[in-house]
């Protein structure tokens, strides 16, 4: 079972809040025990809300935060908490995409230095010619090659993210992280960016973790699909298990809670499954299942006991003492 | 009878680098009713909040509104005076906007926020004023009310700031709202809550609200009319219904095959619209969609298409304004009134 091509196993990330006007200082559990693997070639969607720690679990997987616990497995290879110039190396296997492509270029580089600082950072496969590689790049992405000269601001959202994507490229990666990476565009150019990325990884055969607030890109994007909420893995299941048959009542609700631009017969309009409340502060997570306060399923134990994630009868796997009540797996 | 608002052939201009200018918003024209929840959809720069500032006079410079009238129950914003614009802001009107946080004093405690407008729009005094605050915070579903009055902003979380936010536009029982993407900032659910309570309010008082948003699906569940907005102009305007089961405009249909649905299968690519809007102050002749549009003919190009009645509109009898138009593929009559470009 160590194939995949990322495991990761039990992840905790804790950060310190410092004391503020008004507040004070703690310790805030942002990823609380989260496990997933991800197979090469395939994508697996990361949804929650914000502050559920789903962009965490990225910066963390980059190096950029510190895990406080757990491991992560890269090719079989353990890269938890790797440092200087082996983080650098294990950075050309896993590359990310940022929602702002308007913050992550540097507004004083042109396409063509941005993507040349990067091809001559990569460490195996030297460039024979850089100038090359670069079109090459803006040709995959989709981009003619008079953008090299450009420079950001005089590019839209999504040619920004298309050079961001080609950037990503240019270390030949295996995995790309993206966290919400097509959210800031509008729709239709974010169409675009998402075929592109489906393009790209059936021609490179790319692993994607897809991290995004947008049910409907998930569903469109992922093979796999996690559900966070507080900092952990709610339900994980294939695409069908999540979107068709959700056994967690979270996963219920967040998906009946987004509007469709589709007809609806207001007389009839079917009432939604509607959360109270809002999501609790991760500083001081509830007890129990972190769900309970505005779980319409709540009961006594769900007060006291968190529950432990388990397989459903439908397939995935979901962490609540009520989902898919007709089977009873015991603990092994 | 007329409309609680009626905007007509508005512009806003913004000058250009070449000592021009740049009509971002171009000869907007639609009315809102008593009640009536209409919603403006749009992408970035297609000039829906612009729209929506220069009917309430807060176009940001170096912006101006050049033409165009602003009829609020038959009186002429635009000639208002400075007073009485501020009164009629305050008490007539109210705007919700995306972020919470930034309209939102962070230095004063909700309570004085919302007893503010009360005191000074209404006349009420000190002890009346945070009764009815007390009121207004238990409405939009705040816990603990009379307590939470002491707070600053920065003690509630982004949902329950958007409901501080809707406490403080209903507070003077305003005739029309305007809400400019108040729920993009939130989670989905926290969304679904939010709309709940501004339909609820809108109800109770019999409100008209203008609800502006990029997203469909957040304007076809809350709005009884939608304006399709492209390049400053609206290209389609009509019932939800028709717009979110029959559209029109090329444009229309574009954008709703280019948004997954939960809904409806899994397509194997997304369909999108080539290619980007025109940028500011790069308005091409004729039609401002034709270089994106697939059923594009070549007097798309000279002829600048007018809004004009669907051909397939039903509901024009009833004297309600039925579904517009604004291509002339779609209905002829748009070329007919249409503008021919002059030589470029």
């Amino acid at each position: 079972m160590s194939t995949s091509l990322l495991e990761v196993n039990d992840l905790e990330v804790t950060f310190r809040r410092s004391a503020g006007p008004g507040r004070k200082a703690a310790s805030v559990p942002a990823v609380r025990g989260v496990s997933f693997q991800l197979e090469a070639g395939t994508t697996l969607g990361i949804a929650g809300e914000s502050g559920s720690g789903k962009s965490t679990i990225a910066r963390t997987l980059m190096g950029i935060n510190t895990p406080s616990g757990g491991t992560m497995n890269l090719n079989g290879e353990d890269v938890t908490g790797l440092k200087g110039r082996r983080l650098a190396e294990y950075r050309q296997t896993m590359q990310m995409i940022f929602q702002d492509p308007y913050d992550s270029l540097d507004p004083r580089m042109t396409v063509s230095q941005t993507l040349l600082e990067a091809i001559k950072l990569r460490k195996t496969n030297k460039p024979v010619s850089p100038i090359a590689e670069v079109h090459e790049l803006l040709d995959k992405v989709g981009l003619s090659r008079s953008f090299a000269s450009r420079k950001p601001r005089e590019l839209s959202g999504g040619q920004r993210q298309r050079v961001s994507i080609a950037r990503a490229l240019s270390v030949d990666p295996r995995l790309i992280l993206c966290d919400e990476a097509v959210s800031a565009l509008d729709v239709s150019v974010r169409a675009q960016v998402l075929n592109l990325l489906k393009d790209l990884q059936e021609e490179l055969g790319l692993a994607y973790l897809f991290i995004s607030h947008d049910l409907s890109t998930l569903r469109f994007m992922a093979d796999y699909v996690g559900i966070m909420y507080l900092g952990k893995i709610v339900e994980i299941g294939t695409r069908d298990e999540i979107f068709d048959r959700p056994q967690h009542p979270y996963t219920r609700a967040l998906l009946s809670a987004v509007p469709e631009p589709v007809v609806i017969d207001r007389t009839v309009r079917l009432p939604r499954v509607r959360l109270t409340g809002e999501p609790p502060s991760s500083t001081n997570p509830p007890s129990g299942c972190s769900f309970h306060p505005r779980c319409p399923l709540a009961q006594d134990v769900c007060r006291t006991v968190s529950p432990a994630a388990r397989p459903t009868a439908s397939g995935q796997v979901a962490a609540c003492h009520f989902a898919d009540p007709e089977l009873v797996v015991a603990e092994s | 009878m007329t409309a609680l608002l009626e905007v007509s052939d508005l512009v806003v201009d913004f000058p250009t680098s070449q000592d021009g200018v740049f009509h971002a918003v171009d000869g907007v024209s639609f009315t809102v009713g008593a009640g009536e929840r209409v919603g403006i959809v749009g992408e970035s720069g297609s000039g829906k909040s612009l729209t929506s500032q220069a009917l309430m006079r807060l176009v940001p410079s170096p912006g101006t509104v050049s033409q165009g009238t602003v009829l609020f129950e038959g009186e002429d914003v635009m000639s208002f005076s400075t007073k009485k614009l501020q009164t009629w802001r305050g008490s007539q009107t109210a705007m919700v906007f995306q972020d919470p946080m930034s309209s939102l004093n962070p230095l004063m405690r909700i309570g004085r926020q919302i007893t503010e407008s009360l005191q000074v729009h209404l006349g009420l005094s000190k002890a009346e004023s945070r009764t009815r605050a007390i009121e207004l915070l238990q409405k939009v579903g705040i816990p603990d009310a009379e307590s939470r009055l002491s707070d600053f902003p920065g003690a509630f979380s982004g949902g329950m700031r958007q409901r501080v936010c809707i406490a403080i536009a209903t507070a003077c029982s305003p005739k029309l709202i305007i809400a400019d993407e108040p729920t993009t900032a939130l989670d989905v659910t926290v969304q679904a809550q939010v709309l709940d309570l501004l339909d609820s309010m809108a109800t109770e008082l019999d409100t008209g609200v203008i609800l502006i948003s990029h997203d469909l699906g957040v304007i076809s569940s809350f709005c009884d009319r939608i304006l399709v907005m492209y390049a400053g102009r609206i290209v389609e305007q009509g019932t939800a219904e028709q717009i979110v089961g029959d559209p029109q405009h090329p444009y229309t249909k574009a954008l709703l095959a280019s948004i997954l649905k939960l809904s409806e299968p899994i397509p194997r690519r997304l369909r999108s619209i080539s290619g980007a809007p025109p940028t500011a102050g790069h308005r091409p002749s004729g039609c401002s969609f034709a270089a994106r549009c697939a059923s594009a003919i070549e007097t798309c190009l000279t002829i600048d298409p007018a809004l004009v009645p669907a051909e397939n509109a039903t509901d024009a009898e009833n004297g309600e304004p039925g579904q517009l138009v604004a291509c002339g593929v779609a209905a002829p009559a748009a070329f007919a009134l249409g503008e021919e470009a002059t030589a470029a």
